[in-house]
């Protein structure tokens, strides 16, 4: 096939590094953020921030996606960091990355045609809420010039590129930084800042193998968090794939971008830095400050390495407040809108299944249990919809005295009962004829009730003939493979 | 059923391609498809500093990016259509066979990878090449696909003296058997050209090429030309009038193109005639 890896690096030069240089100055508020939120130094974020986005500009799927250290992935670590160490954190990172290679090749980028759109905003919002809520730490038994800081910093983000001529030339969140930090420093005001949440990179990152003894313990330890960091990391990237899928009218790569992450996740591992993956929000800011390709992937995370690796004693002083501003917009900005002015107009099973997501994830904090709610009831109306789609003809015929039921539709475990509940077993009659050949049996409870009903009539003194049981049964679904010929759709459907 | 294909847009030299693209499809006996790709530029023109994202920030740019690509595809379907139907009326005053147009959404290179199955020749008009670059979608174009591809960059002359530089390789052998067995121009004299700093290598190489034309009953002269480099080969392209010169190209891989440049490169940038290459 014809490659366009050239294209993906270098048709859109000039945007894509002033969008990356954007997209950068974003990024180091969050990796710091993240640290702390997974309970590390902020260096452990930062590194992981550089070697994820860079790999992946080279190997992901999805040109101009940021990955980096992410909130859903450090949710998932808190409690390993706490009882455990960070030593254990880069063995799982390591883990995570080959599970994620082997899940790429299993082919799990299909099973994300069973995430319904609804469970994706239910992630979507979760998401934006959760990195919401990480930030209430930092406004919790803090004086008021915490609050007033992060008020000021909000006020400039949204209301500095209203400034005439200069507004749209520089990334207000930058703005926000540079001016809370430099009036923080002349005030003199007693306010935490990053300096205090732990250290801060101060050379470039060199390989470190995890210190962690290599037995079946450690591996007994880390592996349930590697499962669900693998989980949460490809499900956060396939969705922010499809996101920027849609923004930019092209297609990404899935099982492309999950082997690269996975990749990606061994290298950061090895350089001391935590698990990470795509970026929801950083990704949109990317796309809407016109970085398309590879190459703003790139620049954001060398950039990054850069400005923290040669600004660190800068960096250090930059009040908590003006990062927790920071992050209040990203959250802002992830949350998808659009979904809640969509409650009143969505069917209600859509919003159980996008409410029981976002609840679930609040909840328990990890964005795979979310998903797995989501997805068990979207599945679960969607069989309740489908079994909807079954009716019967009751005729009599006097001569003969026969009945004859005649079922059309879909018989599977949530319509069987309803299947068994149309017979009239008090009904005196000699003989029945049940007519299943414009039926379709999903599974065996459709067999089963119609055995069982064969039966109770045999048992009420009634002859009993079933037509076109072969028909009905030869097609549960297990025995055969794709009906994309029209015949075989219409024997599927029975008549609709 | 084969084409004779021409890839149009504004700015190129369209009608001479499609004047080109007629005269092969008379002498092959095929008809002509004019191809117009309407493609959406991954080239953001207008930067947005600003770098915050604020309630339904998602919807926001979908419907933004939306709105402003609407707006160019409309305007570039309209250019395309009308392109396609001047050269439609055009081609059909001439042309033998059948003319067909067709428009397309897509990657250029991807779209014509896409369609190389029934394509026998590929007709492309290039930029000017006032400002001595080609365009990186050309270099692309005639790396994708394995067809002859004939570059258009000026004014149509029905061609009476074609020049086709051999050097023994893959990619020149092709281009020799397959011009020689199905022959793009008809009526022209052909010589064969082959630069080699010893006289001896290059008599071995040319009396081959010779035999493959002989092959097919068709004349040619040779000539050897001592240098390597593409001056040499202009100079004497130019000094002997010929209308169009045939070669193989970008027998490297990028890579070692990355580090010793590409004859191919510099030959399509210094040149002023057309130019039929084959990969």
């Amino acid at each position: 096939m014809y490659s366009n890896y050239k294209k993906e690096w270098f048709s859109n030069i000039r945007a894509d590094v002033l969008s990356g240089l954007v997209v950068a100055l974003a990024l180091i508020p969050e990796a710091i953020a993240f640290s702390i939120i997974a309970g590390v130094d902020p260096k452990v974020g930062l590194y992981a921030s550089f070697s994820i986005a860079v790999i992946l500009a080279f190997i992901g799927g999805r040109p101009g996606m940021i990955s980096a250290a992410t909130g859903a992935m450090a949710l998932v670590m808190v409690t390993l960091v706490k009882d455990h160490g960070l030593q254990y954190l880069l063995a799982a990172t390591i883990l995570t990355g080959i599970i994620q290679v082997i899940l790429a090749y299993v082919g799990v980028a299909k099973l994300m045609s069973f995430v319904a759109r609804a469970v994706v905003v239910g992630f979507v919002n979760a998401l934006a809420i959760l990195i919401f809520m990480a930030q209430l730490p930092e406004l919790t038994d803090v004086t008021w010039h915490v609050y007033a800081l992060t008020a000021v910093g909000l006020g400039i983000i949204y209301l500095f590129p209203y400034v005439p001529k200069i507004g749209k030339l520089l990334p207000s969140p930058l703005i926000t930084i540079v001016v809370l930090t430099i009036f923080v420093y002349i005030v003199g005001w007693d306010v935490r800042n990053v300096g205090d949440m732990g250290q801060l990179p101060d050379t470039l990152p060199i390989f470190l193998w995890p210190d962690v003894p290599l037995n079946f313990e450690t591996l007994a330890i880390i592996f349930p968090y590697s499962l669900a960091l693998a989980v949460v990391g490809l499900l956060e990237s396939f969705m922010t794939t499809t996101i920027v899928d849609e923004l930019t009218d092209t297609k990404g790569d899935k099982k492309k971008e999950a082997r690269g992450q996975g990749v990606a996740n061994i290298a950061t591992g090895c350089i001391g830095g935590m698990a990470g993956c795509a970026m929801i929000g950083q990704s949109i800011i990317n796309v809407k400050s016109g970085g398309r390709g590879r190459l703003s992937t790139f620049v954001a995370g060398f950039f990054l390495l850069i400005m923290v690796v040669f600004l660190s004693d800068i960096i250090s002083v930059i009040p908590m407040a003006a990062l927790v501003a920071v992050m209040i917009m990203v959250s802002i900005g992830t949350f998808d809108w659009g979904s809640i002015k969509g409650l009143k107009t969505l069917p209600l099973s859509t919003n159980i299944v996008m409410l029981s997501t976002v609840a679930v994830t609040v909840y328990t904090h990890n964005l795979a249990l979310g998903v797995l709610t989501g997805v068990l009831f979207a599945a679960l109306f969607f069989a309740n919809k489908i079994s909807h789609f079954m009716y019967c003809n009751i005729s009599f015929d006097e001569k003969t005295n026969t009945k004859t039921y005649q079922f059309v539709g879909q018989v599977f475990f949530n319509s069987a009962d309803k299947f068994y509940e149309t017979f009239d077993f008090k009904e005196v009659v000699e003989n029945i004829t049940i007519d299943v050949s414009k039926a379709h049996f999903w599974d065996v409870s459709a067999v089963y009730s119609l055995d069982k009903a064969v039966i109770k009539f045999r048992r009420e003194g009634a002859n009993v003939e079933v037509i076109g049981q072969n028909e009905a049964t030869k097609t549960i679904i297990d025995r055969f493979g794709v009906h994309d010929k029209p015949e075989e759709i219409d024997k599927v459907m029975g008549g609709h | 059923m084969e084409f004779v294909y021409c890839c149009v847009d504004s700015e190129n030299y369209c009608e001479d391609s499609c004047d080109y693209a007629v005269m092969i499809a008379n002498n092959m006996n095929l008809p002509v498809k004019f191809l117009n790709v309407v493609e959406h530029s991954q080239k953001v023109k207008d930067v947005d500093l600003t770098g915050n994202i604020g309630l339904g920030a998602k919807d926001d740019v979908l419907e933004n990016l939306a709105s402003k690509e609407h707006e160019e595809s409309k305007c570039s379907i309209k250019l395309g259509k009308e392109i396609l139907e001047k050269l439609n009326a055009r081609a059909k005053e001439s042309c033998k066979k059948d003319v067909e147009i067709k428009q397309v959404h897509g990657e250029i290179v991807e779209t014509i990878f896409n369609h190389q199955n029934d394509m026998a020749i590929l007709v492309i008009g290039l930029k000017s090449n006032l400002n001595h670059v080609i365009g990186e979608n050309v270099k692309d174009i005639v790396r994708a696909i394995h067809k002859p591809v004939l570059l258009v960059n000026s004014k149509f002359e029905r061609p009476t003296k074609l020049m086709i530089a051999y050097n023994g390789s893959n990619e020149s052998r092709k281009l020799i058997e397959s011009t020689s067995q199905r022959q793009i121009f008809k009526g022209v004299k052909r010589e064969i050209v082959n630069l080699n700093k010893y006289e001896a290598n290059s008599y071995d190489v040319l009396s081959e090429a010779k035999m493959l034309f002989e092959n097919e009953g068709i004349e040619v002269t040779t000539k050897h030309l001592s240098g390597e480099d593409e001056d040499t080969l202009l100079a004497y392209f130019n000094e002997t009038n010929s209308d169009i010169l045939g070669m193989g190209a970008f027998g490297h891989s990028r890579f070692k193109e990355l580090f010793f440049g590409s004859f191919t490169a510099k030959i399509l940038t210094n040149m002023n005639k057309p130019i039929l290459l084959f990969r």
